[in-house]
């Protein structure tokens, strides 16, 4: 009898097939790899386990039982427990708390029973190798013991499936394989693990089986010692799905925009070395990596939100010394961000206010008086531009579709008539028909002679609109390539960070 | 325009949409309660009375009200008026200075009290709550030391004339009128006013835009500051003293207008009309209330109970907007 069974699983979103007929099997004791690009259902697929979204065909399986999860706590009751990518433990309380939150032992009095909860807690931190003091506050551990918190919470829950999402993202190498000790541990305990990763190595080190998903479809169910490396990559990839292809680019000018030798300290993520490139009027130029290869973090830097160890930024050949957005914003460049939410917009504004804000100065009488009418005839301007569907321009920007806030975000920054745009994650969570026409927009204004810096962790996006193509891996540029020799499944492998034979540009 | 049934529901739908209209129809529905509860209510010399007693108070919540759009708090607004109306009389009746000179290095007191409370909160990254919490603390010692702790009294008539009637109206209601006139210009029609609402709206994301928060911030608490000396020379006219223990609790009203107005805690919502419509509101509580000699101690109650009744109904009515 399998611990856990998904059986034809499909799930559909508005405008999108998140999941299409996929199945898998784990027992107790296994360690499952489940591997796909962004994008391709893992997430969804989680969340369905941990009964966040319900699936809208198929059934899971739990110790044979068909079971329908209506919330999260009823996946819980199941033994089905989340490892987070970010850690979800209450860092001012101790480590005993943390471990029996919801479910501490009571005194006669009514009152907490501390010895009966160090006891408990103790325990279930031993069966994990011990090691960490459970008076100890949380915020004083290392993010790895952190983790072993948060395990060692979800075992003293009873649980007997763990789902861990881009598990080792913040560890370093020693923490690393310490966290596969503990997981050698869990499955002695007979755990069964699902385990969501990018990272090839750690799949092929740890993984009984691995199921890789692509555009939601099942793949394949493979088990690592039947496959090589190569063989799992070009599963993830497939073929490029291209909406569009880059435009004709062949310039003699010299370089617009121009990094040399950008260095960061990555107080905030991944550290950034030596990254140089130029870009010229009218190019796309895409940077593409995996999660935590430095893309944001990249991005942040040009405009001045990531404090940098090294840089020489040069617009138009001139040194310019990039400390804040306004300094940025001066200088011709735009920045859509790629958490619009957190970044892009002023959700209790309106379309107008948001699409003015960045030069408002420019529509203001005496550098202070905005020219309202002025302000209302750029807004229809764009709003007609780009077809954003408004039902005028004094709509509330929170009220609006996710696809079409992407393009009150992109008119604003247009509006600042900017030479270089850099535009990262331009088409995250938007519908199809949406995503189409953002791209489609990026590739007139790159026709235009807007020189374009194109940040996105969707090969394919990258495929379809760059000339050139930068691949980041652990803060480094490690590939680069023409879009005429660009090939889905090497820039994957790069992004990985597996070496081929082939040589590389 | 034409009226039909279209334009009718636009209008009906901009009308619910527009936040003042909450506190508008309170003080519409107190007005009809006191005019009926007192016949007195509703008299010229009345209403006078109210429109000279709101003002102190409807000029820090002037103040009060930029820093809660930008999604902080003043706390220090009382303590400010102490030490401003202070410092004034002392360089007037102490040190002898020229009276307007007096009212402008009071001013600038102020100011500089609530550019200190900004620079706490922009530049140390303190909480605006804790930061003015501290500047309560010491501006109302700053008082306490400038008067010794003993009224300052009789002014000269360039002071004290601010607080007599010109015409129908005082002259504390005339500066009301004016901070509130130009206040609301700021705030609706210049960019600044612009980058006051981007930031209580989505602090992150103003930065990320190339919006200057920190110096926005400054503004608004040094304009807070400024309020607050004002409402410090208004109460020294209108009392002919300037006491130490001058606005104790006054930060409390000018929070609760605010908020009777329809200024959101979370920022980024409200406007100055609203917060004069609040002042208006609490004013005329206390004012009937007295009328029907209602017990103080009672009083207090029913400003509670209104406070909560208002922050229900803006809270509903935020979801009906939606």
């Amino acid at each position: 009898m399998n611990r856990l069974e998904v059986k034809n699983v499909s799930k559909s979103f508005p405008g999108v097939k998140a999941l299409e007929n996929v199945s898998l099997e784990l027992n107790a004791g296994e360690v499952l790899g489940l591997l796909g690009e962004n994008g391709a259902g893992k997430s969804t697929l989680a969340k369905i386990l941990n009964g966040i979204h319900s699936p809208d065909e198929g059934e899971l399986r739990v110790n044979g039982k068909t079971v329908k999860f209506k919330n999260p706590g009823e996946a819980k009751n199941h033994g089905i427990a989340m490892i987070h990518q970010e850690l979800s433990l209450m860092r001012n309380m101790s480590v005993m708390e943390n471990i029996m939150i919801g479910s501490e032992p009571i005194t006669g009095m009514g009152t907490v029973d501390f010895s009966g909860e160090y006891d408990a807690a103790k325990e279930a931190l031993d069966k994990l190798g011990g090691g960490i003091n459970p008076v100890e506050k949380v915020e004083n551990l290392g993010v790895g013991a952190q983790q072993k918190v948060e395990i060692a919470r979800a075992l003293s829950q009873s649980s007997s499936i763990f789902i861990m999402d881009e598990a080792t993202s913040s560890l370093t190498n020693e923490e690393i394989n310490k966290l596969f000790e503990l997981i050698d541990e869990l499955k002695k305990n007979g755990v069964a693990i699902i385990y969501i990763t990018h990272k090839l190595e750690e799949v092929f080190r740890i993984c009984d089986k691995i199921t890789v998903l692509r555009n939601g479809k099942l793949i394949g169910n493979v088990l690592p010692e039947e496959v090589s490396m190569n063989q799992v990559v070009s599963m993830i990839a497939g073929k490029a799905v291209k909406d569009l292809s880059p435009h004709e680019f062949n310039s003699k000018e010299g370089p617009v925009f121009e990094v040399k030798d950008l260095s960061s300290r990555g107080v905030t993520g991944t550290k950034l070395e030596d990254i140089n490139f130029k870009l010229r009027a009218g190019e796309i130029l895409g940077i593409t990596g995996l999660l935590e290869a430095g893309k944001t973090e990249l991005s942040r830097a040009l405009w001045g939100m990531e404090p940098c160890e090294s840089a020489e930024i040069y617009l138009d050949g001139n040194r310019v010394d990039i400390n804040s957005p306004k300094v940025a914003l001066n200088n011709g460049l735009a920045h859509v961000p790629e958490d619009r939410h957190l970044h892009g917009l002023i959700p209790n504004m309106d379309v107008a206010k948001n699409i003015t804000l960045a030069k408002l100065e420019e529509i203001c009488s005496m550098n202070s008086l905005i020219n309202f009418p002025e302000e209302v005839k750029i807004s229809q301007n764009w709003i007609e531009n780009f077809k954003i569907a408004v039902s005028s321009y004094r709509q509330k920007v929170k009220n609006l579709s996710g696809g079409n806030q992407q393009k009150v975000v992109l008119s604003k920054w247009l509006q600042t008539k900017p030479r270089v745009l850099v535009i990262d994650e331009p088409t995250r969570g938007i519908d199809v028909g949406a995503k189409e026409e953002i791209r489609k927009q990026i590739q007139f204004l790159a026709k235009e002679g807007m020189a374009v810096l194109l940040f996105s962790s969707e090969i394919d996006e990258v495929l379809s609109l760059a000339n050139n193509i930068l691949v980041l891996c652990k803060g480094r540029i490690i590939a680069e390539y023409k879009s005429e020799d660009a090939d889905k499944e090497r820039i994957l492998a790069n992004a990985m960070g597996i070496k081929q034979d082939e040589e590389v540009i | 325009m034409e009226i039909n049934k279209d334009n009718l529901i636009k209008f009906n739908k901009k009308i619910l949409n527009c936040r003042e209209i909450f506190p508008f129809a309170a003080l519409l529905g107190l007005i009809v309660v006191a005019s009926f509860l007192s016949p007195r209510f509703l008299t010229f010399v009345n209403l006078r009375n109210l429109l000279s007693q709101v003002a102190i108070i409807a000029v820090l919540a002037a103040g009060q009200t930029y820093v809660i759009l930008t999604g902080g708090i003043d706390l220090s607004v009382g303590s400010v008026l102490a030490v401003s109306g202070a410092f004034t009389g002392f360089l007037i009746k102490t040190a002898g200075f020229n009276p307007y000179l007096g009212i402008f290095f009071g001013l600038l007191l102020g100011t500089i009290c609530g550019l200190i409370s900004g620079i706490l909160v922009t530049k140390m990254k303190i909480p605006s709550f804790v930061a003015t919490l501290a500047m309560m603390a010491a501006a109302r010692g700053g008082a306490l030391i400038i008067t010794g702790g003993t009224p300052i009294s009789i002014f000269p008539e360039e002071l004290t004339s601010l607080a007599s009637y010109w015409g129908p109206i005082s002259g504390l209601a005339f500066i009301m009128l004016f901070i509130y006139i130009i206040g609301q210009f700021i705030l609706s029609k210049t960019r600044y006013g612009r980058y006051i609402y981007a930031i209580g709206g989505n602090e992150e994301a103003a930065r990320y835009t190339g919006v200057q928060a920190d110096r926005v911030k400054l503004f608004v608490f040094a304009f807070s500051g400024f309020c607050a000396a004002l409402g410090g020379i208004m109460m020294a006219a209108r009392l002919d003293s300037a006491y130490p223990t001058a606005g104790e609790g006054f930060e409390l009203d000018a929070i609760a207008s605010a908020v009777l107005g329809g200024v959101s805690f979370a920022g980024g919502v409200g406007s100055l009309v609203g917060a004069f419509l609040g002042s208006l509101i609490m004013a005329g509580l206390n004012n009937i209330l007295n009328l029907m000699r209602v017990s103080a101690f009672y009083q207090y109650i029913a400003r509670g109970v209104v406070l909560a009744l208002a922050a229900i109904s803006l809270s509903k009515g935020n979801k009906f907007a939606k």
